[in-house]
């Protein structure tokens, strides 16, 4: 199975439709992963090298750290890249992803049990890197979408 | 000359909603505007002349015309029914078929036992004096007033959640729902005044009835022309506004891909890229993705991050719901680790 053809299963397997808010995807996330997700902004993130965002994940939540950008859109993309990485099932993986790549100095406070597994938005150079910024895309093209989806309204009169 | 101006309008409307609305599932606008163009040739003063001596001629033409024009308002309720969420259960009784089916029966019946005389153009002055004629044309006027009414409902709550274009083919058929209103208790009106005798009072409004029909029909033809033909308006300049910012960008992105290569040069074959708005989506992410990576020195003039900017809320869509939902609460570290 190639990238594309992964990316269009995982998308499908959200059943969200065509086009949905950025609640609403969060929402498909949460329910998928069955605990909350928590984003926060860390800047220092920023400082390290290229990292973009980084996805921590234990037993009871999902931890997405980003780094801060100028850019609403930016801003979004990172945080979608990491719901990329649960959406296709990337925190199943056995892997130990980049837990050790995350020093010490860069998130000292982050408790032992958050630190199990760690997927980071960097360089995309993975094929799992691939996928999650290719899904990215997709799902940031659905949010778009929102503004010229067709309701009752326009079905009708349109 | 009113009846002339009114259906040619109505035939614009109804060659304009074929071409418009030809690719959507829902016809319901397309057969209204057919059935009420039909009911409103039948009442140009030559083709009713030429028509109702071949059924009796006893004005039978006249009924014909108004079962056409509540059975067309029938499918224009039925659409409004269906596009908003306005639907009062007492509005979604008179919008139905059984109360169709009933009204039909009553007018029929009520224009049946009426004294009918020889074909007139003027049949509602010659013989509106009659309580059955004057019922007749009352049950036909409360009935295009109740669908008028919940368009312009319709129409009103559709104003509140649009912007600036898309707000205009609203505004329309909110003015042409209203004339249509006054223009049904207009005549109304006159069925009662006429029936018990004031005539003066009858020929007092009878003036605003000319100008309150073209209005009805302008206004509301407008504004069903004019909503698919906003959104084709505004999705084809979108499209021209991407491809230029994709043009502009293109020596940026460039620039910044060579010192930081993205997913659009690790994964050139997705089929994503082929819609543009995704390609200048793309493009943003990765310059902004340069822009921020320490280990590489990429700098934009601030004519560039303007430009770049630009692009972002082009593709953010201001001022919809959606880019609202793009929005997510961020909280502090410390908060997110509890």
């Amino acid at each position: 199975m190639n990238i594309d053809q992964e990316v269009a299963i995982a998308l499908a397997g959200l059943h969200l439709g065509e086009h949905f808010t950025f609640e609403e995807l969060t929402g498909a996330v949460q329910r998928l992963r069955q605990r909350r997700i928590v984003v926060a902004e860390v800047p220092e993130i920023g400082e390290s090298s290229g990292l973009c965002a980084v996805l921590l994940f234990s037993d009871d939540r999902d931890v997405i750290l980003h780094a801060h950008s100028d850019s609403a859109l930016h801003t979004q993309q990172f945080v979608l890249h990491e719901f990329a990485h649960i959406i296709l099932g990337h925190c199943e993986n056995d892997s130990d992803a980049l837990a050790g790549n995350i020093p010490d100095t860069l998130l000292p406070d982050i408790p032992a049990e958050l630190r199990i597994r760690a997927l980071a938005r960097g360089d995309v150079s993975t094929e799992e890197e691939i996928a999650a910024e290719s899904l990215a895309d997709q799902l940031a093209a659905r949010i778009r979408g929102v503004a010229f989806a067709e309701t009752s309204y326009t079905e009708i009169f349109g | 000359m009113i009846q002339v101006l009114v259906s040619c309008v109505m035939w614009a409307l109804v060659a304009s909603l074929l071409v418009l609305r030809r690719r959507r599932a829902d016809h319901s606008i397309t057969y209204a505007s057919t059935i009420i163009a039909l009911a409103m040739t039948l009442n140009i003063d030559p083709v009713y002349l030429a028509l109702d001596p071949l059924f009796g001629g006893t004005n039978f033409i006249t009924l014909a015309g108004d079962m056409l024009l509540m059975t067309g308002l029938y499918f224009l309720g039925r659409g409004v029914m269906r596009a908003g969420d306005y639907r009062p259960r007492l509005v979604r009784i008179a919008i139905s078929l059984p109360t169709l089916l009933i009204s039909l029966v009553c007018v029929a019946t009520m224009f049946s036992f009426a004294d009918r005389g020889h074909t007139t153009t003027t049949f509602m002055s010659d013989h509106g004096d009659q309580p059955l004629v004057g019922a007749y044309s009352i049950t036909v006027f409360t009935y295009c007033g109740i669908v008028l009414a919940a368009m312009l409902a319709l129409a009103i709550g559709q104003c509140r959640v649009t912007q600036g274009l898309l707000r205009v083919p609203a505004l329309l058929l909110a003015i042409g729902a209203s004339c249509g209103i006054a223009l049904c208790a207009t005549v109304v009106f006159m069925d009662v005044t006429h029936m018990i005798g004031a005539l003066d009072l009858m020929r007092l409004v009878d003036a605003a009835y000319g100008p309150l029909t073209l209005a009805t029909f302008l206004f509301l033809c407008a504004g069903f022309v004019a909503q698919p033909a906003t959104r084709s308006v505004l999705r084809r300049f979108r499209g021209v506004r991407t491809d230029a910012f994709l043009m502009q960008l293109d020596p940026i992105w460039r620039n910044a891909t060579k010192l930081r290569p993205g997913l659009s040069k690790l994964h050139p074959g997705s089929e994503v890229f082929e819609d543009p708005e995704a390609k200048l989506y793309r493009h943003v992410v990765e310059i902004r993705d340069a822009m921020i990576d320490p280990r590489v020195v990429f700098e934009i003039s601030p004519t560039d991050l303007a430009l770049l900017e630009r692009a972002e809320n082009h593709l953010l869509v201001r001022g919809t719901t959606s880019v609202m939902s793009t929005r997510f609460t961020t909280t502090d570290l410390d908060e997110a680790l509890k």
